[in-house]
């Protein structure tokens, strides 16, 4: 197996309770790649992304992560994916600075860097807000300011447009084109048509 | 050993911001304490047979009330799947966890019983035994608790249904806890009762990381 693939995953099965979610799924994430997911509602699209973040295992199959079964979801040594599901996982009481500093200080992201992302987002006004003041488009966009100064290499995202409008979709191709640019690589399940150049698609049924 | 530090000052963070309901248990431990006094008459003797389960008996509940929440929030709101993807191992993340709930939750129990052990008329000097009972014991009963409260997590379903799994598990610590005192009072000396809460401790230190996380990552799969 070739170690500088991030993500290579053959012939997945994944059953839940008798009911057959998703079936022979290949895919293989390189560097700078990018591969959308899509289907209608109910293809299994959450059950890949979540079985590639390792929180839920295959039914039969494989994934390697940088070559080796190591489920992100259970190693402990460092960051290896960035994952932006359907929860947002804001904390209200706590203010928009107080909820991007935690994840900043766990994931020793360079000060330099988290300012940049504020002001990419111009997030700058809300910094002392308690986060449950934010509207619902307002927190995806905290997660993306979240996603952006995350140092790893695979981002997982879900459905990383919902509730953005126009001008803001295009920051969410921009962070996902700078983060292609600088080696990263993404999965990315998606109803929206995201115009990113040279993406793979995988259409699950 | 960094990561481990800012986890429990982000969950003391939010206990102290209000977002949780440990303020409220700690009121609740007061006011169950102050409930005995009052339902059961002024006779000292019988007050000062029963302060030790009294004040055991408040602190267990106090201690499940605010237990049912310490994984929840952050298992719904989707922040338990960022930190443990951030190199973090679950088993740490639920030791972090039950520190913190530790450390705003059993320390301060055991800081005010003393002063409580005089509203329900238990002589000063038993304070020591009583500090001790509860500072084994206060730790061992959020170890308890932590597993059935990661359990509710994965089924959805929390309040009652996790006291009633956590009660029974928790008779041992509350036996010996409340039997030290009564030991102690009637001469026979509660040390002994003590050794076996210091041995329930590390046990349930040892066991619960392993079972917890077991029951968080059922909820996700």
């Amino acid at each position: 197996m070739d170690k500088n693939i991030l993500i290579q995953a053959q012939d997945l099965f994944f059953e839940r309770s008798g009911r057959i979610i998703f079936s022979s799924v290949n895919l293989s994430l390189d560097v700078g790649q990018i591969i959308f997911i899509k289907g209608k509602n109910g293809s299994g699209k959450t059950s890949l992304l979540r079985c590639l973040a390792g929180f839920s295992r295959i039914t039969s199959g494989k994934i390697l992560w940088y070559g080796a079964e190591i489920l992100p979801a259970y190693y402990s040594e460092k960051l290896l994916i960035s994952w932006l599901g359907h929860l947002d996982a804001i904390k209200g009481a706590l203010t928009v600075k107080e909820n991007l500093i935690f994840f900043a200080q766990i994931w020793s992201v360079n000060m330099d860097v988290f300012n940049e992302s504020v002001t990419k987002l111009s997030f700058e006004k809300f910094m002392d807000f308690p986060a449950s003041w934010l509207s619902a488009g307002e927190k995806r966009r905290l997660s993306l300011l979240r996603l952006s100064f995350c140092p790893a290499k695979i981002w997982i995202l879900d459905e990383p447009s919902t509730f953005l409008d126009n001008e803001n979709r295009d920051i969410l191709i921009d962070i996902m084109n700078t983060h292609l640019k600088n080696g990263g690589a993404i999965v990315c399940a998606t109803h929206d048509d995201l115009k990113i150049p040279n993406a793979v698609e995988l259409i699950l049924d | 050993m960094k990561k481990f530090n800012r986890l429990i000052i982000r969950d003391i963070h939010i206990v102290v911001k209000g977002a949780s309901d440990a303020g409220a248990a700690l009121l609740f431990y007061l006011l169950a304490i102050i409930m005995f006094p009052l339902s059961s008459g002024t006779d000292a003797t019988l007050l000062t047979s029963i302060a030790g389960g009294a004040i055991w008996v408040a602190a267990l509940f106090s201690s499940l009330l605010s237990l049912d929440r310490l994984f929840r929030s952050d298992f719904e709101d989707g922040s338990l799947e960022q930190i443990v993807l951030s190199g973090i191992s679950l088993e740490t993340i639920v030791l972090s966890k039950c520190f913190a709930h530790w450390l705003t939750n059993g320390l301060p129990i055991v800081i005010l019983s003393p002063i409580l052990s005089l509203i329900i008329g238990l002589d000063f000097s038993y304070w020591w035994i009583l500090g001790l009972s509860l500072l084994l014991g206060t730790p061992s009963l959020t170890l308890i608790g932590a597993t059935p409260a990661a359990l509710s997590c994965a089924i959805g379903k929390g309040g009652v249904l996790t006291a009633l799994i956590i009660l029974p598990l928790m008779l041992p610590v509350l036996i010996l806890g409340s039997g030290a005192i009564t030991a102690e009072i009637s001469g026979l000396g509660g040390i002994g009762h003590i050794y076996a809460l210091a041995a329930i401790l590390p046990l349930s230190l040892l066991a619960v990381p392993f079972l917890a996380s077991k029951a968080l990552r059922l909820g996700w799969e």
